[in-house]
Order: C-alpha cells, then structure tokens, then sequence
C-alpha cells in the first residue's frame, strides 16, 4: 500500500477521534431520602454522527426493592450534583426481555442536556445483539426561512433578467 | 367549457382563499363581537376639561389615566375621540399632562420623555427623551407673539435639570442644571420668574429650597430656603405647588397633619393654618387659568367625611386670608375648580347632591340634588365647568371618578353617562359556565350510577316534577319561533344570563389590578352582571397580584388568588362570596394548578420557588406536579405518602444549559381534543401525529450568543424529547410561544446571515412552527404501533425503539410582532385551529390560520392537485399579517395581556375573550361557519317561498284534477 493513500486515512481516522466524547450515565433510585447516584453507563458518540455512538461500559443497576422509580442524568461526582437534566423510568425498564435504551440529549458542542433510559423489549428471534443501545438526541439546528432568489438590480435600478445563453454557448 | 383539472384546482383554491381569511363579515360586527374601549381610571392632577380649538367654543375631556392611557373623551357622549399610550406601554400610573389655554396641543410626560400632541387628533407633535425622570412639567406664556412654552424638571443622579421647550416644535429654548444632591419636586412660573422647589437634606429631614430663575435665559437669579429643617420627612408631604401666578403658593402639612403651611412663592415668610381635627388627607385646589383670581381652596378629608376652607391671596401684600368654609359633610366628597375669566368657582360633588359656590363669598349658587341612584355615588375625585347663564342661574358639569372606579358625568344633577373605566387593567380572567343545566347533569350522573330500579323510579319522578315548568315552556314557545325566523334568539338582551343552545352565553370572571372582579356575560355583549369593589375582595392595597384564577363549573364557583396567600371563592353567576381569605394568613404563592385527587379535582397552590407543601393524603394529586424552582429550573414533584399527610418528592428537573435562562414555558391547553389522529399527505398516504398531552415547550436565550433553544419535554419523566437552536435572536425582545394537538410555535425578533444563502441577510419578527409526527415514515406508526395506552416511564413493548417525535419545522418571517399568543378551541377539534394573536404595533387582534402556517408546504415548486386537495400551498416565506385576517376588524383594541379561547357548542364557532386596557370579545370560526346559519340567511322569505308553493299546489290541484277529467272525457272514441 502506498504512503499517500495511507495518510489521508490515518488523519481523517484521528480527526474522527478528536470529535469523539464520552458521557458517563448515572442512576439513582427515587426515594424520600437518596442514596448518591451510581455509575450506569458510559457512552461514546460523536454529534456529526450521532448514530455511531455505542455503549462502552454498562453495569446492571442494584436497586433498592421497594423503589419503583429510577433516577438517570448525568452527575458531577466531584461536584456531588447532577451536572445535566434528569429525567425519570419505572425499574421495569431493567426488568428481563428488555434491552436498556440509553438516550442522551446533548448540544451541538457534545455538552450534554438530559439523560434518560427506556427498556425495549428484546425479539430474539430477529437479534442476537441483547446489550444496551445508546441513542444519541443533538439539538437540531433551527429552520431559516427558505428565500426566493435574491433580485438582482442594475446600477439604474431595473431589474436585470440573465440572458439566456444560446445551444451553441451551453 | 373544458377547463384541466389542474388549473381547475388552483382557481379553486385562489377563490376559497379569501374567504378563508376574513375573519369577520359586515353585518357581524357588533352582533358576535363587543368592546369596552377603556383608557384606564383617571388620576387626580392630569385631568380637565381643555378647548381643542381657541375658537370653538366646545371643550373635550382630556386625561392620562392609571395605566398610561393619554385619551380624549367626548363630554357630550362619553365616547372615546383618540386613545395613545402616552410611554408606548402600559404603565402603572404617574405621568404629567398639561393644557395649554388657546393652544392646539397638549403636553405629556412619563419617565424621561416629554412629549405633546394635538389635542384634537391625537397625532404626537414632537417627543423628546431625556436622561433622568421627569418630575414635573407646566405650560407658561411666551413673550412672544402668544405661543407657549413647556417647562419640564427632570431629576437626574445628582442633579437637577429644569428645560424650558418651545411648545409648537419640541425646540430646547434653555437649560438649567442645578447640580446637587436636592429633590427636585415641581417647577412653577410667573410673569418674569420661574421657581424650582426642592428638598433639601436627607430623608425624614428635609427642608424647602426655591431657586428663581430667569424666564428668558434660563440664568439663576435667587435662591431662598423655606422653613427649618426636619419640617418636611418626605417628598409627598409637600402637596402642592401652584403652576403660575393665578396661585403662586407652596404649601405643605407637617407629618401629624395637624398644621397647613403655606408660602407666597418669592418670599422667605410662611403662614400657617391650623388644620381640623383627625384629618387624614389634604388637596389643594387652585385655578389653572392665568387670568383667575388668586383664590385656593384646601379640601381636609378625614375618615368619615370631608370639609373645605377657601384662602384669598393678596398679590400686593403678599397676605394669605381665610375668606369661608365649607362645612364638614359625611361621605365622599369631590371638589374640583372652573374660572369664567377672573371668576373662580368651586364645585362640590357630595353622595346626594351637586353644589356650586363661588370663591369670593360662602353663597350657594347653584345646588342640585343627584337623582336616581340607587347606590351611593362616592365621589374620589373630579373636574367640572360652570357656565353662567342668563341672570343668575349656573349650570354645571362635573366629571366624577368614583370608588367604584367608574367614571361619571353629572350635569345638573343627573347623571349622563358613566364609563366603566374600572374594568381596565385586568390581570386575570377565566370563562365560566352560567350554572343551570349542571344540576340536570348531576343529577344524570347518579341516575347512571345507581341500580336500575331506583333509577326508573327516580327518573320517573323527575319528569313528574318537570311537569310543572310545562306550561311556561308552551307559553315560551312561539316567542323561540318567532325568534328562531326572525335569528334573534342568540342575541336576545335579557338581564339575567342564561345559555343557549349554540353555547354562546358564556361568563368571563374578571380581576384587574385595582382588586376589582367583574362578571362578565359574553353573550350578551360583554354586559357587566355582577362586580366587587376592592373592598369586598382580598386584595392587598392597589396591586393585586392575581397568580391563578379557576371556574369550577360544577360548582359553579370561580377561585382567584393572589400572590401573597389570599384568596377568594365567589359564585359565577352572581359574585356571591363564598370564602375569602385576607393576606398574609397563607404562605405567599407564585401560581395554583388544577389537579386530581381521591377528593375530587382542586387546585393546589404552588408556594415560592416552586415549593409544595404537603398535603392531606385525600388530597394528594394523582399527577406528576410541573413546578417552576428557580429563574432556570423546573421540577416535577409526585406526592408519597408519609403518615396521614403526602409530601412532594422531586422526582425529575429540567435546567437548560449554562448561559441560556428560561423566557417561556408553554404547556397544551386543558381543552385540545383531537379529531383525527392523522395527516394526509398529497400521495394519499398517512402521516400520525404524536399526541403526547403530558408535553411542555421551554424556550431559552442565551444573551451573549444571541441563539434561543426551545426544549420539548415530557412532564411525567422529565424526559427531552427534541430541541433546536435558533441564531441571531434578538434576547430583549419578547419570546412567546404556544403548544396545541401535535405542534408548537413560538416567535422572536431575529436579525442573522442565511447559512444556505451567502451574502443574504435577514431581520424581522419571525414564527418557526413544529409539527411532531410518530415516525419519520408515513403510514408508520412508529414505536408504539397501534397501542391503546402509553407510558412515559414503562418500558416499550414492541421490539424496535424508544418513541421519539419526529420533527418538521418551517420559520416564516411575519409583517409585524405578535404577543399574547392563543390557539382556537371547538368542542370536537373538527374545525382547523387558529393562531390567536395581539398585534401591538396596530392595536388589533389577529387570526392567523394553521394552514398558512404548515411546516409541510412545498418549497420552491407548485404543490400538486392532491397537495392542494389536503390544503397545502407553496411555501412563501413571508407571512403578510392581512387586515382580513383581524379578529377585531377596524377596532382599536389597546393593550391586550392575554387571549383567552373556549369552545362553544357548536363545532365551528371558537368563542374569544381578550384583555389589558381593553376589554375584547369575539366568536371566531376557522373553518367557516358550516353548522350556523349567518345573519344574511334570510328566514323569513325561505318560508315565504315554501307558503307560496303550497298555495301554488293547492290553487293548480283543482286545475290539473279538471283537465285530467276533460282529457278522459275527450277520449277519442
């Protein structure tokens, strides 16, 4: 293989790896009196492609028995607060025959806004793929108003209409 | 004549288009809408009575009103000549509004800016803005050639700035800066001097301090201190300074309100007078007119009644003389001024009579019993004109604003025409059911609930007792006819409010900041049926904070509370207090919400910072609560159960990123029901809609990139369900948007470069609507498929995803801002929606239909004739806000805060109500109104057209029957 065709591959891959961002997922079962969050899952993703983004580690929650409903968002363990949204799923979701959908709002930057989690039920007869997904939701540039094609004067102010070009010019 | 289908379609659709677009028709304006066209309540200093027009001798009534409303009134009719807001928004009183005698225009103050207008338009001559607050402003006579000049005293930080502006162009003739650290308070002219009093000293102990300045140049000439310190505490002690040299006085009461004291502007002396015995309150009436005879009148009110003491001035001597009194008389009293050349007379508007006495002696002149009133008239304060008639009778009229907040005239006694200026500056309002079928319902509901038995009997029963109202009904019924041909019956003009069968009659409970509350019958033109002054409600001085307002129509009451913990409980129907609450017993709330409980729904007070105190366990909502926690957070809270009570336990929050902080919070009307679940795109195949009801948008600005990001949450898990980023975004000016069935909208003031186009900018007040679909795929339900029941927080059932909208937005810029955003409301939500919309800018209210605003149309192409089947058309990317779009057709209706829109009975109609200043209401039918027949539809001749066939029938029957005869008869044989 030649050098030149390697190179650009090589700075395009590092490129990619520049952009690449790791958010840990925390999760808190929601009782009166809290215990401190735990790591749940860590996510890599990449807000130029978002459906890219994979699960690198997840570890099945220990849950409190008689907690019904969890807590996820992404925590400050220094801060000892939560550093993102939370948002909040029934225990149900890491019940058996449903894959933990992992979902992370994030801005356009990478900076994460909210986390959540949804657990989808597995068809095992279509995937052998059982894990954890992570779904990656960038904030969408907002829509600009579509405009006609700008009008073009002439210095007297009359509108100037392009000129046709002839067959023999195309 | 063969016409393609295609063009076909398109003059289709170009003729449906207009009439899709007006809003209003001709002979509807006045019959489905009304409007109370207020300025506001009237203030004491910047009312009169002024002549436009040097030489007509007819006068209008001028005044800048509580809420910043400059406005002529008609005294002849009461009627509005010209409204302006006098600081381009609504305020919350003060302001300065002087006349000049001969001169076309008047002038105006508030904040920093001075300004005048044409008296007889209302077309601003000239405004100037000043740094500073303006603290007083007179007219005084020019030397030259008649003109008159402005004077204006603006406080600035440690200084005090007195202008003199030409009246007739604005032009800054001088400018005199004093700078220290003294309060300016007012300014007042002679012939050839001009005094700024001040305070001088610090707060609690001040003391009086006049600088004379010359006329002509502006250049100080004296300065005079008055009195000895600590005689004045503060600012408002100091009640009044005479404008000119008809009353070339300052004067001010001690802080017991025991003694007056009074000086003649230009000399170091004072004289004191003695005050009467528990006086409360002090007014100073003194003509403004500069030909007047310098006499004052000092009106004492103390807490029962009121009494008055009328001073001659001796210009030569300087001497202040006591001439008579007005003795003390129990209630309310009105006193106002009018000079006739050097005439001055003093008016007295008493709870049951009108007197006028003239200020040279204590004779009565003129004395007119008020007649036909029924409540007392309680007079705050007013303005009247005397004319003197033949001999010596007067005639007087007086302009009175009551503690009703009404605003009276009463010419000779009789009152001839009130304005019900009370109404105005209204904070909240909610519809409420007139309470008269709901026992019928209730009573329906326990038949369905009980055995079968016991229901037949009872329902028997009931129709027995029904019985009785049988003959009134017979008796009713060729009234309804008749009323039913001639299409009167929706309009009938009863007193009593009652429903109808359109659903039209509806009641409005409304609260204005004054602490009034107001019912209101919409179907009756907005008549007032019942009203609480603010004394029968719990409001807490002049500012009413009114967080939450609520009808419970099967109650039939109607809850409004305040933001310091009060509350009250009136009936709908008739104002009836059924609980009130004063302040202060209740912690201080930031809003209240509906919910539902084992006891029924109620609704919960949501206390400072969103905190929610714990609650009964029968009480305890059944919902995830939605609290505001802070400037940027918002929680949502599910009550647990701890012992007998239930607490708040935060179970997910919302804070958007640092910088950005949160500017509106929409959440979808309680009233949404959807009609169809899906949209039809062109190809005939089906988009689904994401009907989410546990939806809120929250929009927030970071101020130093300028971007606004509006966030779509799920308020059961807190989840976010989309968000976008919007550049060039304009963070101080207004952000507003709105959430109905599968779409939201908000809109800004942005000025940015196109990313697709380079080198094309774009400024303007902008709408982006989103429209949020099950997939991305048509006929594709998504997710969730075809499942009955969604939960936010369980798992989902189907091997695919978790479910996410899918956004479609398009932005349209608009021809103008639109505020106080509201969508349409009809029982089924058959009818397309509206975007219901306050034009500030034009003063009107605008339907904007969702057709129009579709993020769907087609860009840069035609749409197709299956497109233009489903409504769509090319997208342009201007909105022109079209006067045939206006709700509130060629009214003037000035400064709306809210909109608010109920359903009626019937599916097309969408009833409207707005309010602010002004009092608005309309009924709107987005998509025409199919199921009403229009006033146009002509009954009457449709009957006459159906008798005239029956006697057509029964004349030619005979007719037919004999030739039939004769033809067997003429048989061939």
């Amino acid at each position: 293989m030649k050098l030149t065709t390697i190179l650009p591959g090589f700075i395009l891959a590092s490129y990619a790896a520049a952009n690449e961002q790791i958010s840990t997922i925390y999760i808190q079962a929601v009782t009166a009196s809290p215990a401190a969050p735990v790591p749940l899952a860590e996510l890599e993703y990449d807000v130029v492609a978002p459906s890219e983004a994979r699960v690198i580690t997840y570890e099945a929650p220990e849950l409190p028995d008689d907690s019904t409903l969890v807590r996820v968002g992404v925590y400050d363990p220094i801060a000892k607060q939560w550093a993102s949204s939370t948002s909040v799923a029934s225990v149900e979701n890491f019940g058996k025959g449903y894959s933990p959908a992992l979902m992370l709002s994030v801005d356009q930057s990478g900076v994460p806004i909210s986390a959540s989690i949804r657990g989808v039920r597995i068809d095992a007869g279509q995937t052998r793929d059982f894990g954890p997904q992570a779904v990656i939701l960038v904030t969408a540039t907002g829509k600009q108003p579509e405009l006609n094609k700008p009008i073009v004067l002439s210095p007297e102010g009359k509108q100037v209409v392009p000129e046709e070009k002839s067959m023999l010019q195309k | 004549m063969h016409i393609p289908m295609q063009q076909a379609l398109s003059l289709w659709a170009l003729l449906a288009l207009p009439a899709t677009v007006r809003a209003v028709f001709q002979d509807e304006v006045g019959h489905i809408d009304y409007h109370h066209e207020l300025l506001g309540v009237p203030q004491r200093d910047t009312t009169f009575f002024h002549r436009p027009r040097a030489e007509d001798r007819a006068s209008l009534l001028y005044t800048l009103s509580d809420l910043g409303v400059l406005g002529a009134v008609n005294p002849s009719s009461g009627a509005v000549v010209w409204r302006q807001l006098l600081a381009g928004n609504v305020t919350d009183g003060g302001g300065f509004l002087r006349a000049a005698e001969g001169q076309p225009w008047l002038a105006g103050a508030h904040g920093g800016v001075v300004s005048a207008w044409d008296a007889l338009t209302g077309r601003n001559v000239w405004s100037l803005p000043f740094d500073g607050l303006v603290r007083d402003l007179e007219v005084m006579e020019s030397t030259a050639g008649g003109s008159k000049d402005v004077l204006a005293l603006h406080q600035e930080e440690g200084a005090a700035v007195a202008r003199r502006i030409r009246g007739t162009d604005g032009h800054i003739v001088w400018e005199h800066r004093a700078v220290n650290k003294d309060v300016p308070l007012q300014v007042s002219t002679s012939l050839d001097k001009l005094f700024v009093v001040s305070l001088h000293g610090s707060l609690l102990s001040y003391r009086l301090n006049v600088i004379v300045l010359d006329t002509l140049t502006g250049k100080k000439l004296d300065e005079i201190p008055l009195g000895t310190n600590n005689e004045v505490q503060k600012p408002e002690d100091v009640m009044f300074v005479g404008a000119n040299s008809a009353a070339p006085i300052v004067a001010w009461t001690d802080h017991g309100m025991t003694k007056l004291s009074v000086n003649v502007l230009g000399l170091k002396t004072k004289q004191e007078f003695s005050l009467a015995a528990e006086t409360v309150e002090v007014e100073i009436h003194a003509p403004h007119i500069l030909q007047s005879s310098p006499h004052f009148l000092v009106h004492s009110r103390t807490k029962s009644g009121s009494r008055a003491d009328v001073f001659h001035i001796d210009l030569k001597s300087n001497a202040i003389t006591k001439a008579y009194e007005l003795p003390l008389l129990e209630g309310g009293s009105a006193f106002s001024t009018s000079s006739i050349a050097a005439n001055v007379y003093f008016t007295r508007v008493t709870d049951d009579e009108v007197i006028v006495t003239s200020s040279s002696s204590h004779g009565i002149l003129g004395r007119w019993p008020l007649k036909a009133e029924a409540t007392k008239l309680g007079a705050l304060h007013g303005v009247s004109e005397v004319i003197k008639k033949s001999g010596d009778s007067y005639a007087v009229r007086s302009v009175v604003v009551t503690n009703s907040d009404d605003w009276k005239q009463i010419v000779n006694g009789e009152l001839a025409w009130t304005r019900l200026e009370g109404l105005s500056g209204a904070v909240a309002a909610t519809w409420a059911e007139i309470p008269e079928l709901e026992d019928l319902a209730r009573t329906l509901e326990a038949e369905a609930h009980s055995n079968p038995l016991s229901a037949y009997v009872h329902r028997v029963k009931r129709h027995i007792n029904d019985l009785q109202y049988l003959p009134s009904y017979l008796q009713s019924l060729p009234k309804r006819l008749i009323g039913g041909i001639l299409g009167s019956e929706s309009t009938q003009a009863t007193d009593e409010a009652s429903r109808d069968s359109f659903g039209f009659n509806k009641l409005v409970v409304l609260a204005t900041k004054r602490g009034k509350l107001y019912g209101l019958d919409a179907g009756n033109h907005g008549k007032i049926v019942w009203s609480k002054n603010a004394d029968e409600t719990p409001s807490s001085g002049k500012h009413w904070d009114v967080k939450a307002i609520h009808a419970d129509n099967a109650k039939g009451f109607v809850t409004v509370r305040g933001s310091d913990g009060q509350f009250i409980i009136v009936k709908s129907d008739t104002g009836k207090t059924v609980e009130s609450m004063p302040s202060t017993l209740f912690p201080p709330i930031d809003s209240a919400v509906v919910v539902d409980s084992e006891a029924g729904p109620w609704l919960l007070p949501i206390e400072r910072d969103g905190k929610l105190a714990d609650v009964q366990i029968g009480w305890a909502p059944k919902q995830t609560v939605v609290t505001r926690t802070g400037e940027n957070e918002i929680q949502g809270s599910r009550f647990v159960q701890k012992g007998d009570l239930a607490t708040a336990v935060p179970i997910w929050s919302f804070s958007p990123l640092s910088g950005q902080h949160i500017v509106n919070i929409a959440a979808r009307p309680l009233h949404d029901p959807i009609a169809s679940i899906g949209r039809v795109l062109g190809d005939r195949t089906v988009k689904y809609k994401y009907l989410n009801i546990n939806t809120v948008l929250v929009a927030a600005v970071n101020n130093k990139d300028s971007t606004l990001s509006t966030y779509l949450l799920d308020t059961v898990s807190g989840q976010v369900l989309a968000s976008s980023t919007y550049e060039g975004v304009d963070p101080d000016k207004e952000i507003t948007c709105t959430l109905s069935e599968n779409w939201f909208l908000c809109t800004y003031y942005g000025q940015y470069q196109m990313r697709e186009a380079q080198g094309q900018n774009l400024k303007g007040y902008q709408v982006v609507i989103s429209d949020l679909y099950e997939s991305e795929l048509s006929n594709d339900r998504g997710p969730l498929g075809d499942a009955a029941n969604f939960s936010s927080l369980d798992p989902v059932d189907y091997p695919t995803g978790p479910a996410l909208p899918s956004v479609v937005s398009k932005t349209f810029i608009l021809s103008g801002p639109i505020t106080s955003l509201a969508v349409t409301q009809t029982r089924q939500g058959i009818a397309i929606r509206q975007l219901l919309a306050y034009m500030p800018e034009s003063h009107s209210i605008i339907g904007i239909p969702r057709t129009l605003l579709e993020p769907r149309r087609p860009v840069g192409r035609d749409p197709t004739p299956a497109e233009q089947e489903e409504g769509l058309m090319r997208y342009a990317p201007a909105i022109e806000l079209d006067p045939r779009m206006t709700v509130t057709h060629e009214r003037n209706v000035l400064g709306v805060r809210t909109i608010l829109a109920a359903p009626a009975v019937l599916e097309s109609t969408c009833l409207v109500f707005a309010f602010g200043v002004d009092v608005f209401g309309s009924r709107v039918a987005p998509s025409l109104a199919f199921d009403l027949l229009g006033k146009g539809f002509s009954k009457g001749t449709l009957l006459a057209t159906v008798a005239a066939l029956f006697v057509g029938v029964l004349g030619l029957g005979p007719l037919v029957r004999k030739k039939q005869i004769n033809m067997r008869w003429q048989a061939p044989m």
